[in-house]
């Protein structure tokens, strides 16, 4: 018997409900899963966008102005200190 | 690359005799009721490890004292730990063992994806060893840890660090451990030895992990996004102290949650010790720290288990557990205490001193920023760019985060060890941001951010095994990893694959790496001699010579100089002092600059430019009249210390 995902004893009633639980069914809707795969991807997204490199060759190729974008979240994140 | 070797030698010695000390010690605080023997053998293995280092630093503390930190004393003492220990330490590593072939066996049978994620993951944990062992140490490590270190190994005693007197009060820890494997002869083990705490904070990350409810997979994405975070990898590499407080802490709050079992003794007796040992390694942690170690023990307490039953006895049991707990974590505190006594002569310093306080409370930004950085949390943890903050937490822990809405709710919130580990993070990152709302530094309160890792890995765990067709979340919690592993590499892969390469193969020096502060140090240890001073008018110290570190400028001096009212006075007041040589970083140290003008020098003295790039400049100081000459002359009174003394 092992710990779950809570931290604590599992037990089969419970993973049968783990593997019956609502919100991972497909009936739950792809609008859900696209909502959470949207958070996530635009987490990294703009965690590329600010720390990542190779945004030249892409704005080359596509012809998006990605410098400008970065330098957005950049302000947003940034201010000067006191001393 | 023999000097390499040397190092990897030394630096291994170093960690086989923490091991073995950390065991030793280990059994010896585990009563006969508390066996380790329920206790997964990574969290055991790291555990003795950082019990191992912890009183090592604090024993070093003790000899550095009275100035008997000699190479034969710490190498002696070393030896002992070894042989005093390996019995102890021999099962726990066989265990480990075990527990890896077991790890390894079980990401055979992950899909191919995870199985990359996992060895991208242990790569780029491999590249951080690679740039600890091979980069030059950067920004404040330069500036006091190393530098204080390379003193304390030289002299083989423990004083102030001139120009940093004050700051000298602060806990010591990794410095010590630094000064030891310097004293064996190797700076570049002193900066690996940073990794192989790393890897201690990875361990008890998944052994925390595992005890909340992690499994395997969970485990690797944990690592990942602890890989991710540059809030830790920047400490592996730099030379900076931070990730030995994080250890203490992560081991901390590993052993807070066993508190409430059978092992409750035993567990106490560690989460005292861990937490006073991350404590005096960075006083920063004793407001984020504290808080959640408190709560988690009551928690554990109050909460009945299976094992224990909550009776009218819990009060009684409360107030005892807090007061092994208080004792237990004044341990380590006492040696820091007996240091301040004796350099300054306060031993609640830096928290009750006469200099009053003023690098404690520290102001980083205004009112109107503070309130921004406050109202842009989490945010700004992820995301901020803010000066000194130096590093962040990974991305992914905000990506994940809201899939815990898909997690099944838990029998019981305030049983789920998941939701207590999280709260009491939280907990401790409010109490900083109350405390200290204007100092946006990840690396003070590193131990309860990465408590926050658990709660997002078990989230998309849950969602990776779980998910049914199409598996969208799963390829976006995989596409995420792989990017932010992908930048991470990019980021802190880049120097030390392009740069160690170079640098091992001869192309370049250790300077042309670290810049325009060593070439200006290597100038004045080849040009100045013997007993010669140096004024300092840069942070960074780091490349000079032992004898002349210990000789530099004190800040009563630098007060003093800047008190003259003349260029002339000032540069007569130098010469006067005994100082030879000048550094001066324009860029940081413009009013010292604009203090010593180079036009207005009296007509007795010459000063010779010998160094100039990037603002950074070194002047050697002559007399033209043999009847000037200096009063101050730093000389060998207590050898093998150097002192600053009359001529």
């Amino acid at each position: 018997m092992g710990v779950d995902e809570w931290g604590q004893l599992e037990d089969a009633g419970l993973m049968k409900k783990l593997l019956t639980h609502r919100a991972l069914r497909p009936s739950v809707g792809l609008v859900a899963k696209l909502g959470f795969l949207a958070w996530m991807l635009g987490i990294v997204f703009l965690a590329w966008l600010m720390y990542g490199p190779g945004l030249g060759f892409i704005e080359r190729s596509l012809g998006i102005p990605l410098s400008e974008w970065r330098a957005f979240p950049r302000q947003f994140f940034y201010r000067d200190y006191i001393f | 690359m023999l000097a390499l070797a040397i190092a990897i030698g030394l630096w291994a010695f170093y960690v086989i005799a923490c091991l073995c000390l950390g065991s030793l010690l280990t059994r010896l605080l585990a009563v006969r009721s508390d066996p380790l023997a329920n206790t997964s053998a990574l969290a055991v293995l790291a555990t003795a490890f950082l019990l191992g280092q912890g009183v090592l630093a604090n024993l070093w503390l003790l000899l550095a004292l009275p100035g008997w930190f000699s190479p034969q004393i710490v190498t002696g003492l070393l030896a002992l730990c070894v042989l005093g220990g390996v019995a102890c330490a021999w099962p726990n590593v066989v265990s480990f063992a075990r527990q890896l072939r077991s790890v390894l066996s079980s990401l055979r049978s992950e899909s191919l994806p995870w199985k990359i994620l996992a060895l991208v993951t242990v790569l780029l944990l491999l590249v951080e060893g690679g740039g600890s062992l091979l980069r030059p140490p950067r920004g404040d490590a330069v500036a006091f840890y190393m530098p204080f270190s390379k003193i304390i190994a030289a002299s083989h005693r423990l004083v102030p660090l001139p120009g940093y007197e004050a700051f000298t009060q602060i806990g010591l820890q990794g410095e010590l451990h630094y000064a030891a494997l310097m004293s064996l002869g190797s700076d570049r083990a002193a900066k690996l030895f940073v990794w192989s705490t790393s890897f201690a904070i990875a361990m008890m990350l998944l052994a925390i992990g595992s005890k909340v409810g992690l499994g395997r997979r969970g485990q690797w994405i944990a690592l990942t996004v602890l890989c991710t975070s540059t809030a830790f990898t920047y400490l592996i590499t730099d030379g900076k102290v931070g990730l030995f407080a994080a250890a203490m802490g992560m081991a901390a709050f590993y052993w807070t949650l066993q508190t409430g079992g059978h092992q409750g003794t035993l567990a106490l007796r560690l989460t005292g010790l861990f937490t006073g040992l991350a404590v005096i390694a960075k006083f920063s942690y004793l407001a984020p720290l504290l808080p959640g170690i408190l709560v988690l023990v009551v928690w554990q307490r109050a909460i009945p288990s299976k094992e224990r039953s909550v009776d009218d006895s819990l009060m009684v049991s409360l107030a005892t557990a807090i007061l092994s707990l208080g004792f237990w974590m004044m341990l380590p505190i006492i040696p820091h205490m007996l240091k301040n006594g004796v350099l300054f002569g306060e031993p609640l310093a830096p928290f009750v001193s006469s200099g009053g306080q003023s690098w404690l409370s520290q102001t980083w930004f205004t009112p109107e920023v503070t309130r921004w950085i406050v109202l842009t949390y989490p945010l700004a943890l992820v995301f901020g760019q803010y000066p000194m903050q130096y590093g962040t937490l990974s991305p992914l822990i905000l990506a994940f985060a809201p899939l815990a809405f898909l997690l099944p709710r838990p029998r019981s919130i305030a049983g789920s060890r998941l939701v207590q580990i999280t709260l009491a993070a939280a907990m401790g990152v409010v109490v900083w941001v109350i405390v200290r709302p204007s100092v946006l530094a990840p690396r003070y309160i590193l131990a309860p951010l990465l408590m926050f890792i658990p709660f997002a890995a078990r989230s998309a765990e849950y969602v990776a095994q779980m998910e049914m067709r199409p598996r969208w979340l799963s390829a976006g919690i995989l596409i995420g990893a792989f990017t932010m592993l992908l930048l991470t590499l990019l980021q802190e892969g880049r120097y030390p694959v392009y740069h160690t390469l170079r640098y091992v193969a001869g192309q370049v020096s250790e300077c042309d790496l670290a810049g325009p502060s060593c070439r200006a140090s290597g100038i004045v240890n080849q040009q100045a001699a013997f007993g010669d001073r140096v004024y300092l008018g840069t942070y960074y110290r780091y490349w000079l010579r032992p004898d002349l570190l210990q000789c530099v400028s004190g800040s009563d001096e630098q007060r003093a100089m800047s008190s003259l009212q003349t260029p002339e006075a000032r540069w007569t007041y130098l010469y006067e002092r005994g100082f030879h040589h000048l550094i001066i970083d324009e860029r940081t140290h413009e009013a010292t600059a604009a203090l010593l003008d180079v036009a207005q020098v009296p007509a007795w003295l010459a000063v010779i430019p010998l160094f100039d790039e990037n603002e950074y400049a070194v002047f050697r100081l002559e007399s033209n009249d043999p009847s000037r000459q200096p009063r101050m002359i730093c000389r060998q009174v207590n050898p093998p210390a150097w002192d600053v003394v009359e001529r």
